[in-house]
Formats: structure tokens, sequence, C-alpha cells
């Protein structure tokens, strides 16, 4: 008996042993992330997902994207001023020798890639743009906030639409992208093509909402799209446009608003510091946020193999028409050893790049610059001169070419251009164009500007193409109407998308329809 | 005789207790540790495979230690996990695999079907494998020692490349291919300018090897072809200078064993050290375990197992992706290039010491790998993984089965505590001097985890006999949870020969998070016999998950089985060559919550997106509160039998089982922001045969001989997927309603143009839905045409797979050979395509490009050679996945007792065993184990391994 009262007694203190079975105790949440109704609740916290939206715009998604400035680079080396000279480690390559629509089914490709950051940018932004009416907060921070998220859209937007479609102008019914402007849940759907001229009124919409918000705001950090950014990609999409007059007022108004000024090339050595007096809109890379052999100085410097076995090299044409004064020489360099030279040492490549640099190439550091000062000129005088305002497009020409070169004159007149860049007029729009090609290269994306002026061009080997493979010879470069450098839309896209099918709604796989 | 005692009596570990196996209502198959002991296996699960049907394994990576996957009938899920939840001693165990010392393993259990696994709720849809340590046996203290050494080497052949004259002709043709058929240029120009371009292609002549012609003399201007008298100087095979041939592997087990009555004690020591196949590479085990065991009095027991074990693992970084992977590049590089530094005439380039100097290419060697090589970066990087693990399995158990207990008699309550807990601390580390962080002055990553779960549970049985009437009952509650916490930070420019991080200049990350997991869960079950003739269980569990939204966290899953031993009705009695038969059959519903994420249902922002000083975070995730495990209803019929004095013994069983609620990402538009959002809306099948027959032809005194064949089906449908996307198209997979899982779709070769040597392709017409018109093949030379007209080319799942093992024992002498065999299923070979269709000058072609077209008019299966091609992904590259390999073949000897008793000695036994011996596949080079949806990669490859042995026991 005693046994037995040993034995309950113990079975007593194991029963009570049981946990309770608590309900609370199930529910966990990771340490490390947060939910987006909180974030949305005050001005102050939004910030977090806004910044995290700029973030991702430089952070790696695959090899060869990193965000606006990889794409950039993307629309220049598929042109024919940033010069190839060799395979080297085959970076960009398929971007130079156009063959990324052979990939669009892969979601570790261009096609996907350029898609798929872009709409989840859009995405991001539309989820606080729907807090709009709810955010807490001084209506000067939440402008800030909103006008920011409408600008990132309108980008995107406005990015997405020049890769995936021909140029709007002569163009304006033709497929482009689908348009959300709600946050995503399970239930969205997905949607249609726009057509071009739906697309970008949409981008006209946000721009100017964009604009209207963020005047009398203040910019917090040079990543952050201030009231003269905006008015800077509102010129951008104005010139795409035709719209001369909105870009030549935008420009200008970017110009006064910004409290930035033209800077002697020395001034910011290296392109590289989002604090420079010239930039408008830039990342700061930090050492542990940078991305490594995928990142943008590291296929630019000439301190890694990528800037050296696969040269990025200036068309030595364009190179020429720099006056001997022009101070933008010092950016490529005849001399190097690394441009590519025949057997008696000549050089066959273009001039390699000496104008972009690491700040510090062991840390990977250096800014990512995606407007200057600079480009709001060229701009206002492009806008100008097709306006048929001479006198105003020489006036702010000259306000930079004086600064880049004492003895620069320009005498020219007219807007007539070739109807590829070989094709030379002498017109005045085309040099301010020329101008543009040599102050923005390799930041700007030449691709954009060749379709928006409806002109194809032609690598040739006297440019410094002198790898024949890349000259493409056998492609409708010439061609601005052809299909070549329209992307195809992802094959994840019609997997998830029930308005819109392979069969009828993707773009051409060839070069023509 | 004992081997016929053990067949009759067999007990098996099965779920929350033992069974008899021929009683047993489910399907659960055991492994003796014995046929473990004696192969040189790291990790328990390299021992499965072969031994059970119904189990596919992958082959695993040859790093010493690690761990093949398995797969417990077929493929229970498309996105939640498919791997099989482990249980060590009782409680699921959360260690790393190859912590566990084999030699400790007393048995292995693997429960197929519901009603063997029902009880293991939401975590038992894969299957269950139970590993049962080693406890301590009432008798006379024995010391068991045991030591083993062995080599190791690569196993499988290599792919058969060409030679570096081979290599300079293709060479030649694709740079002339591409004058002709990318810049148009006249066949005649093109030949010209191929040759011209060879020496910029090639970087320049010290990367020529033969040095009795220039880059622009090596192709005999009028017959197109090298020179026939071209030598080259050098002949340096990238994988012999990585690759460690007789690598050394030894280990060595102490182990004690004993007890009385009331307490019984098992301890074991292990030491194992195991050279890699590749250089530098490692694996270090220590381990130790003590098992005790103590019975109080006829009421009162209690036991506990403590593990320890500390492991060291060398190994590549490199190893699994393309970018400066060894194993792509000894398989795959470009054979003109040298392992060490060419002067011009082709001599190794020597320093002051006169040795010769690894080339990194800096004299300007083409390709993708700058600043490289292959024996450079694994002498001067270093990787290691260090991990200690602590294991706990300890219970009381209160109350007992003698009569004086009266009313609680047979009532039994234990109160379990298993705990898992594992330190590791991961080392990566590149160098200064040379490669991807040279110019960041050296990069070290250093990451720290911390894993640690515990299971606690009561349970309450209750097991009487009344006449023929006996019952099993058992009730129980448990409480399981899981905690990981990780800290890694990596800073570049150090100071050299220091790995830490404290000397680097620059902080090139710093992280930290914490994922927590528990479950709160209820089972019974009830066990009921009538006179060992029928056999009756059912069981239940509910299991509440904080993996799910909080109003729908809780689930059940049960189960109910039936075995019915014919063999013991009257009507059989006379029928005495029938030793046993027994028929059983089961339904039940289990469930998979491991859906990769912790946190699945939720939405939230990923807080890793700092803005330089800036707090900032994406969305990367939709929420959907819905979401719930995936179940799966399980069906299991069998026959079990033993005849002629158990000379034959068969199991057949059948089983069908349906995921439902599979969890998929529901495709979403790529334009909404998010590719899909997890939702349970699949159902998928997987039915099968499995087979096992055992013949003793053999058995006398002296002499026995026993054949086992294995043989497994498996018949996997995917029946349902979202309304909106019936299909889901991944590369050159497609996952299709009505087709089995990862089904090849991908575009058909048609052959070659004879005109031109370009690719053809089947192509099709599709009507308005887009589907196939039947008959409207043609054959095109469209690229477009043909991607748009992919064909269905069959799946990796093999249509027959097992194994064939004999055992041979005469007298002192015994030999065990198994052979495991898979016959149908294709394979995808990437890396066949790759080096078929070369993109960059730094690799190489395979042999069969050497059948390529080469002018108009030749007809082959091989189109021209191009450099950086645009091929597509077609049936040409889908091999055969049929195999046949010799696993392993073990020969022992034991020495006679009556020798050994005068020494004091009880049993010496010296054996010397041969793992994965050969394999026989279609393709050489390929191997057909890679993983289980049927590609290739550039992986750590499998080794073979010859090893001696010694066994005392005194």
């Amino acid at each position: 008996m005693k046994s037995l009262i040993k034995y309950l007694v113990f079975c007593l203190v194991a029963l009570l042993s049981i946990a309770s079975c608590d309900d609370e105790k199930l529910e966990l949440n990771p340490t490390s992330e947060m939910s987006g109704a909180s974030l949305m609740e005050s001005a102050t916290t939004a910030l977090v997902p806004l910044n995290g939206i700029y973030r991702s715009m430089y952070t790696s998604s695959n090899a060869e994207a990193f965000g606006p400035m990889s794409f950039n680079f993307m629309n220049d080396a598929m042109a024919e001023d940033m010069v190839l000279g060799a395979d080297g480690s085959g970076w960009f390559l398929w971007d130079v020798l156009y063959r990324f629509k052979n990939y669009f089914t892969s979601t570790a490709e261009r096609c996907y890639t350029i898609w798929s950051m872009h709409y989840s940018w859009i995405a991001n932004a539309n989820y606080i743009l729907a807090a709009e009416e709810t955010m807490k907060g001084d209506t000067k921070d939440i402008n800030y906030i909103m006008g920011q998220c409408y600008a990132i859209r309108a980008y995107s937007y406005f990015m997405l639409a020049q890769n995936f479609a021909r140029t709007m102008v002569g163009h304006e019914d033709e497929p482009c992208v689908p348009i959300y402007t709600e946050p995503t849940t399970p239930e969205t759907e997905g949607q249609p093509r726009s057509k071009n001229r739906e697309v970008y009124a949409q981008i006209d919409s946000d721009i100017n909402k964009a604009v209207a918000l963020l005047k009398g705001t203040t910019q917090q950090h040079p990543s952050h799209i201030s009231y003269a950014t905006a008015l800077g990609l509102k010129a951008r999409i104005a010139l795409v446009e035709n719209n001369w007059q909105d870009a030549k007022e935008a420009a200008h108004e970017a110009i006064s608003a910004s409290g930035k000024r033209i800077l002697h090339t020395a001034d910011f050595y290296g392109v590289n510091d989002a604090e420079a007096g010239n930039v408008l809109w830039g990342f700061k890379i930090k050492s542990d946020q940078a991305t490594g052999y995928n990142g943008f100085f590291t296929h630019l410097d000439t301190i890694f193999g990528y800037g050296i076995n696969s040269p990025k090299t200036i068309n030595k044409i364009l190179y020429s028409k720099m006056g001997q004064k022009d101070e933008r020489r010092a950016w490529w360099n005849p001399g190097s050893q690394y441009n590519i030279r025949d057997d008696d040492g000549n050089v066959i490549s273009g001039y390699i790049n000496d104008k972009f640099h690491f700040i510090s190439a062991k840390d990977w550091t250096g800014d990512y610059i995606l407007m200057r000062q600079e480009e709001l000129y060229l701009m206002a005088a492009e806008a100008e001169c097709r306006l048929g305002d001479e006198v105003s497009a020489k006036a702010d020409l000259m306000a930079l070419m004086s600064v880049r070169d004492p003895e620069y004159k320009c005498e020219k007149t007219g807007t007539a251009l070739g109807v590829t860049s070989n094709e030379e007029t002498s017109s005045l729009l085309e040099e301010i164009i020329t101008q543009r090609r040599i102050e923005l290269w390799g930041e700007y994306g030449r691709l954009y500007d060749l379709k928006r002026l409806h002109q194809g061009f032609r690598r040739t080997y006297d440019q410094g193409w002198s790898v024949a493979s890349y000259r493409l010879s056998n492609r409708p470069t010439d061609d601005p109407e052809c299909y070549i450098w329209v992307f195809l839309i992802p094959q994840s896209e019609f997997d998830g998308n029930v308005n819109m099918s392979l069969e009828n709604d993707q773009n051409p796989m060839d070069d023509y329809k | 005789m004992q081997l016929e005692s053990e067949m009759i009596d067999e007990v098996i570990v099965v779920a929350y207790g033992t069974s008899k196996k021929s009683s047993f209502t489910g399907s659960a198959q055991s492994i003796d540790g014995k046929k473990m002991e004696l192969r040189p296996i790291s990790s328990v699960t390299k021992g499965i495979e072969g031994q059970v049907t119904g189990v596919q394994g992958t082959s695993s990576s040859g790093q010493p230690g690690s761990s093949p996957d398995i797969r417990i009938r077929g493929f229970g899920s498309l996105n939640a996990s498919n791997s099989p939840l482990y249980v060590v001693d009782g409680i699921p165990y959360d260690g790393a695999l190859n912590a566990i010392n084999p030699a400790d393993i007393e048995s292995m259990t693997i429960l197929k079907d519901a009603s063997a696994g029902a009880l293991y709720g939401a975590r038992g849809a894969n299957g269950v494998v139970m590993i049962t340590t080693k406890k301590g046996k009432e008798g006379k203290t024995q010391v068991t020692y045991r030591s083993n050494i062995g080599w190791s080497s690569r196993a499988g052949h290599d792919y058969n490349n060409v030679d570096m004259k081979e290599f300079t002709q293709l060479l030649y043709e694709a740079l002339r291919n591409g004058y002709v058929y990318d810049s148009g240029y006249s066949w005649m120009d093109a030949e010209a300018a191929a040759r011209a371009t060879l020496k910029s292609k090639m970087g320049g002549e010290r990367y020529n090897p033969f040095k009795a012609y220039t880059w622009d003399t090596i192709i005999d201007a009028t017959t197109g072809e090298v020179h026939p008298d071209a030598v080259p100087a050098w002949d340096e095979n990238w994988m012999k200078a990585v690759k460690r041939d007789n690598a050394f592997r030894h280990e060595h087990q102490l182990s004690v064993n004993g007890g009385s009555e009331r307490t019984k004690y098992m301890l074991s020591l292990g030491y194992l050290n195991e050279d890699g196949i590749l250089q530098t590479t490692n694996f270090q085990r220590y381990n130790a375990r003590v098992n005790l065991e103590s019975k109080i009095n006829d009421w009162f027991a209690a036991n506990a197992n403590v593990s320890l074990s500390h492991s060291t693992t060398d190994y590549s970084n490199y190893s699994g992706t393309a970018y400066s992977n060894v194993w792509y590049t000894a398989q795959f590089a470009n054979p003109m290039f040298p392992v060490y530094v060419k002067n011009m005439d082709g001599t190794n380039e020597l320093d002051e010491n006169g040795n010769p100097q690894l080339d990194y290419g800096e004299y300007g060697r083409p390709g993708s790998m700058s600043d490289f090589s292959i024996l450079g970066g694994l002498l001067d990087d270093k990787s290691s993984y260090k991990s200690d693990g602590v294991g706990l399995r300890s219970g009381l158990v209160l109350g007992g089965d003698a009569d004086r207990l009266g009313f609680f008699k047979g009532l039994k309550l234990a109160v379990n505590f298993g705990l898992d807990y594992t330190n590791a601390l991961d080392m990566s580390y590149m160098n200064m001097h040379h490669g991807n962080q040279a110019k960041q002055g050296g990069y070290i990553w250093k990451d720290n985890s911390r894993s640690q779960s515990y299971t606690f549970n009561q349970l309450l049985t209750w097991t009487r006999s009344f006449g023929s009437h006996n019952f099993n009952v058992l009730a129980g509650h448990e409480f399981y949870e899981y905690l990981y916490e990780y800290l890694a930070a990596a800073k570049s420019n150090l100071v050299d020969g220091i790995l830490e991080l404290r000397p680097g200049t620059t902080m090139q990350t710093a992280d930290s998070y914490t994922s927590q997991y528990r479950i709160n869960s209820l089972l019974s079950q009830f066990d009921y016999n009538y006179a060992d003739k029928y056999y009756f269980k059912a069981s239940l569990r509910q299991d509440a998950s904080s993996r799910f939204y909080k109003d729908n966290h809780t689930g059940t899953f049960w189960s109910v089985g039936a075995n019915w031993r014919i063999s013991k009705e009257k009507f059989m009695q006379r029928a005495k060559w029938i030793d046993n038969l027994s028929m059983k059959a089961s339904y039940g519903e289990q469930g998979n919550d491991e859906l990769g994420s912790l946190y699945l249902w939720q939405s939230l922002y990923n807080l890793s997106y700092p803005n330089a000083d800036n707090v900032g975070g994406v969305i990367t995730s939709l929420e959907t509160k819905d979401l719930t495990w995936e179940k799966n209803g399980n069906l299991n019929i069998g026959l079990e039998g033993s005849l002629f004095g158990h000379r034959l013994s068969f199991n057949v069983e059948y089983y069908y089982k349906r995921t439902t609620d599979m969890l998929l990402s529901y495709p979403m538009a790529t334009s909404t922001g998010f590719n899909g959002y997890n939702a349970n809306v699949g159902n998928m099948s997987n039915t099968g045969v499995e087979a096992e027959l055992t013949i003793v032809p053999i058995r006398t005194r002296d002499f026995n001989w026993s054949v086992t064949f294995m043989g497994s089906t498996v018949k996997n449908k995917v029946l349902k997927l979202t309304k909106e996307t019936p299909e889901i198209i991944s590369g050159i997979y497609s996952i299709k309603e009505g087709n089995p899982i990862n089904t090849f779709y991908m575009a058909k070769s048609a052959g070659v143009d004879p005109s031109n040597g370009q690719q053809l392709y089947w192509a099709y017409e599709k009507d308005d839905d887009g589907n196939k018109i039947e008959g409207s093949d043609y054959v095109t030379k469209d690229r477009a045409k043909a991607n748009a007209s992919k064909y269905y080319l069959g799946s990796r799942i093999p249509d027959l797979y097992g194994s064939i093992s004999t055992n041979l024992a005469y007298k002192g002498f015994d030999l065990s050979v198994m052979t495991t065999y898979s016959i149908g299923g294709k394979i995808y070979d990437g890396l066949y395509y790759s080096s078929m269709n070369v993109l960059y000058v730094s690799n190489i072609w395979n042999r069969n490009a050497l059948r390529r077209w080469r002018k108009p008019g030749d007809i082959t299966d091989i189109p021209r050679i191009e450099l950086g091609g645009t091929a597509i992904s077609t049936d040409r590259f889908l091999i055969d996945a049929s195999y046949f390999a010799i696993k392993n073949i073990t020969f022992g000897y034991t020495f006679p007792a009556e020798l050994l008793r005068k020494v004091g000695i009880n049993a010496v036994r010296l054996y010397t065993s041969m793992d994965n011996l050969a394999l026989f596949t279609h393709l050489d080079g390929m191997n057909p184990q890679n993983n289980f949806s049927g590609s290739t990669s550039y992986n750590y490859t499998p080794n073979k391994t010859l090893s001696v042995g010694l066994e005392i026991k005194f």
C-alpha cells in the first residue's frame, strides 16, 4: 500500500508537469521583419518602405542586374558609343550582341530582370500610396513620401515603356505594358498590356503629382527623389513624348530648384560622389551594401579584370569631336596599355574609360549617379532647339560647354538628324546630341536617346569596334523601326497573367515582326 | 536455428513503441545496424540505399561527411519539403545527420504508410526514418573495438572530352562558322579570318602548346585541319591537379556494453578522419554516447541517453555553383590552359627555388576565369565548418505489469524529454593574393548558428490481455519547440595569415536573426488483437502548429489498419510449408507542415534593405491567412509471408498516396510585383508496388547463402493545379495536370540541315486555345517556332528501381554484395549540353562534338560548331537515366572462437569493404543520382572507397 501511495504521488507530479497548452505560445513572428500595416501608420515609419525601394534599386537581383545603373549601362552597351574591346568574362556581352531574347523564359536573364525589378518597385510604391489618406503626420512629411512614390512609379513605368515597346511617338497605339495603381493582394488579377499612349498618360499623371507634392519639401538624402529630381524626370519623359515645351520648362525649373551647379570634371572625379555639387539624384554605396563583382564600377574601372579584359571604350569618332581643350578628354585614355592594339601598336578598340572610378575598390565603394545638373542644361537646350528658339538653346548649351571647353564655339543651326547616327547633318540639334553623348557616356543609356530620336546606328571599325562579330553587320541596327531592341516579356508573366497570352501579346521574337 | 527465431520474432521500433514485424498493420521496414557497421559510411542515410523498398536516394556529394537525400514512396509535394522526418530514440531529431555515429545504431526503421506514421501528425506525410541507438544488454561486460582504414578515389567515369589538337580544330571551326553564318563572310574569307583570330582568342602565343607552329599557322590552310605533326608541349589535366587519389580514411570505435537485470549501460566512443578526394577537403568527427537504463523497482524505471559529437569539415566553398567552382573548371576547362606558368618555349617557368609557378592567367589567359588557378584557389582559400552537437533522450516510466498493482496493472505513465542542440561555426576565407578578393585585400566570412529543439511528452499506456483479447492503448500530450539563432559577419582587407575578422578593415556584412517554431499535440492510439490472429490499430493525433494563422493552426491526423495472420487460421494449419502468411491493409491521413518558411502565411517587410544610413524594407510576400499543411491520404495493402522453413520469404505492398491541399505558389502576373502567393490548392498522387524477396538456397551448419531482390515502382501524377494555370513551366520542366511531376518539356531535335549544319527542330501548329494540333508536326530551323513547340519528353522517375544483394557465409568467412539498379527515366545533362554548346573559349567540348557538321553536304546529328552560339535545350541532351551500380562488397573472416578463448578474447574479425565499386550509365561522366528532378550540376563527385578493418570483442 505504501508503494502504491508513492506511485500515485509520482503520477500526480508527472501529470502536473504537462505544459499548459496555451494558444499564445503558438503565435510566433519573425525577429527580423515587420508587418506592412504598422509601417504605413505614420510618415516617420513609412520612410522605411520608401528607403527599401531605393535600396532595392542598387541591390543585385541577378548577374548584370543591379537596378537603374545596370539598365542604363545595358542601354549604353547596346548602342554604338560604348565600344566593347573584347569578351573578357562575358559580362554584358549578350547585351552587346543582342542575344537576350533567347532567354526570355529564364528568371535569371535580362528580359525577366528588367520586368520584375521595375514592377516590384511599382508594387512597393503602390502599398505606400494606398496609405495616402490614412497616414498620420505632418502634411509636408506625408507629401514628401507620397511625392517620391508617385515619382518612383512614373520612373518605373517610363523605363518599362522604353524597354518593352517601340518609342511612344509614332507608335502611340502599339501595346506597351500593363498598369497597376492599387496595392497587390492575392486577388489582384494580371492586367493586359496597355497602349503606349495609356502608359504615358499614367506616367504624366504620376510625375505631375510627384512634382506637385514634392514642391516645398527638402531632400533628406541624395538617394531621395526631390522636387528638382522629379522635374528632371519630367523633362526626360517629355523629351520622349516630343513634348518640347514641357521639357524646356521642367528642365529650367529643375535647374533653378536643384541648388546644384555645373562642375568642372576635376571636381567630380570618378563620377562617384552622390553628394557632389552637380548631383540631383544618386545612391550612396556603403561597403557592406555594395554588390561586389555585380556592380557598376567593377565593369568600368580598370582595376578589375572585368574592366581590363573586356575594356569599355569610347567611340573614337565621337571622341574626335571634342575640342583639344575639352576637359572631358581626360575621361578616356588613348595611351592606356589596356586598349586593344594591332601588331603595329595602333589602338584598334576605342579609348578606354577613365571617367568612372571606384572611390575605394577595396571596399567596392563608389556612388551611383542617376541625374546631374549638366543633363538638365542639355535637355533644355534640346527642347529649345526643337521649339526653334536657337538663341536659348545655344545659351543653355554654352552654359555647359563654356565650363568644359574654353575654346568651344557653336555656329550650327537647324534640327536635321541622320537616319542613322553615322550620317551627319551638322545641325544644331545634332551638336546638342553629340555633347550629350560625350557628357553622359556610360551613365545614361545611349540607346534610349537613339530610340526617341528615331535614329539607327552602325558600329564601325573606325569607331573602335574591332571585333567583327560585335559590329552586327547582318542585324538591322540601322533601322529605327525594327524590334531588335524591344525586349521580350518574360515567360513568368504569361504563366500568371490570365489577360496576356504568349501567342497574342509577346513582342516579336526576331528583329522584325 | 537462430536464423529462424530471428525471423519469426523480429521486433521493430515503430512510432511511440515497438511491434512485431509479422503482425504490424502498417508498412515499416527495418535495417539492422550491423549492415552499416562494416561499411565505410560516415553518415547514416548512406546506409539506407538498397536496403529497403520504396526509398530512393541521391548519391550525395563526395564531400566527406555529406549526407544523401532520400525520398520515401515518391514525391508528395511540389513546393513544400519532400524529406522524411527523422526520429532518434523516439524523439524528432533536429541535429545534423552526420553527427550520429553509424556504429551507435542498433536499427533503423522506415515508416512508409499512415498506420505506421500517422502518430507523427503534421510532420509525417513524407515518411519517417526512426533511428534507434544501441542500448545496454544484460550480462557480462563486453568490450568491442573496431578499427577501419580505407582509401577513396573518384567513383565513376569522367566526361569524355576532346584533347588539345581536337580542341584547336573545333575552335577554328567555331570561329570560321561565326564569320560565315553570323558575319556573312565568304567561306574562304572566313577561313582566313578564323586562322587570324585564333591568336587573340587563345590569349597569344604563350598559350599555344604547339611550339612548331604559331596560332596563324597551326591550321593548314589547304586542308583546314590542324597540322598532323603538331605536338603539344604540355598536357596538364586540371582534374589530376586537384584530385586526391587514395584519399585516406580511418575510423576507430570502442564500445562497452553490459549490465544487470536492473541497470544496463552502453558506452561508446568513436573517431573518424576522412580525407576528401578533392585536395584540402576533410571530415573529422569525435563521438561519445552513454545510454543508461535503470529499473528501480517493478513500477519505476528511468533512462538517459546522452550523446556528444564534434566535427570539423574542410570543404571547397565553390562547390555547387559554376563560378570558380573546381568541379566545373576541372572537368570543363580548356585543355590548352596549363596548371603551371609556361615559358614561351613551352617549358615550366621556374621561380628562384626552381619550382614551377601556378598559372593565374596573368599572361593573358582568355575567358571567364580571371586571376584564377584551379589549384591555387584550393590551397589559398579556406572553408571550414565546425559543429558541436549534444543530444539527450531521457525518461521516467511509472507503472508496471505486476499483478500486485491490481487495478493499475498494465497502466504506465512515461514522461520523456529529448533535446537536440547544435552549435556550428562556419568560416570561409578568400585570399588576398589572387582571385575574387585579391583587390579587396582578402575576404573572410564567419557565421555562427545555434539550433536547439526539445520535445517534452507525457504518454499514458495501458496494456492488458483478457483471454484472447489483447489491448494496448496510448494517450498522450507532446510539446515541441525549435529555436534557431544565426549570427554572421564578414570583412575584407585582412592581414595575411590571420583567419579572423578583427584585423579586417572593411565591414562587408553583419547580420543576425532568430527563428522559432512550436507544436502542441495530443495523441492517442488503440491497438487490439484477437488471439494473435486479427490485429487492429487506430491512431489519432491533433497538432497545433505555430506555422499557421491562429484560426487554422489545428489539424487532426488519423489512421486505421488491420493485419490478418492467415497462417494462424485453422484451415492453414495443414500447410506446414507455410511458416507465416499475413495480409494487411491500412488507410490514414498525414500532414506535411514543412512549407519552407516558418512564417509563410505572413506578409512582411524584409528589413535587410537599409538605404545607406536609413532603415529600409521591401515587401517580399503576400499575406495568406488560409494557409495550412498539406494533407496526405495514404492507402497501403500488403501481403507478407515466409515459406519452406524460412527458405523463401517475401513482402509485397501496394500503395496509393494522395496529396491534397498541396502547397502551390498560386501564379500571379510578374507585373503585380509577385510571381505568386502561397495557397493550398493542388493534388498529386503517388502509387506503386514494392516487392522484396529473399531466398536462402543453402543453409547448412557451415554454409549459408541468401539472396535478396528488391524492386519498387512509383508512378507520380499531378492531379490538380490552380484553375488559372493547369501547367507550371520552369525552364525545361513542366508540372502539368495528368503528367508526372517535373516532366521534361523542351524542343525536339530533328537532326541537322546538311546544307549549312544548322540544328533543325520539330514544331507543330496550335489551335486557338494554344494546344497542339496532333499530326501537324513539321521540321523547322526557326528557333522561335521550336521554342513555341515544346514536347513532353518523360521525367526522371524510373519505371523500376531496387537492389540485388547476397550474403554468403562459410565457416568463418562471410561475403556480402549489394548492387542497386534503376530502369527508365531520363536526365537532362546540362553539363553535357554546355560541353556541346561551348559559350566561352575557356571551356571544352565533349568528344561527341567531333561528329559535327563540317561542310555542306555532311549528314550528321551534331550541328556545326559555334562559340557562344544560341542553342536551345533539346532532347539531344536527355539521357537515359538507367544505371546499375555495385554499391558494396564486404568480405570478412571471423577467427574460430576456440582459438581465441585461450587468450581471453571473445571474437576477432577481419574484413574488407569496397563501397561504390562500379557504376554503369548511358553517358560517361554523368551522375544518374545527382538529384531527384533529373538534372546534373558541378558537384563534388561521389567517391569509391576501399577499406579494411578489424573487430575485436573481449
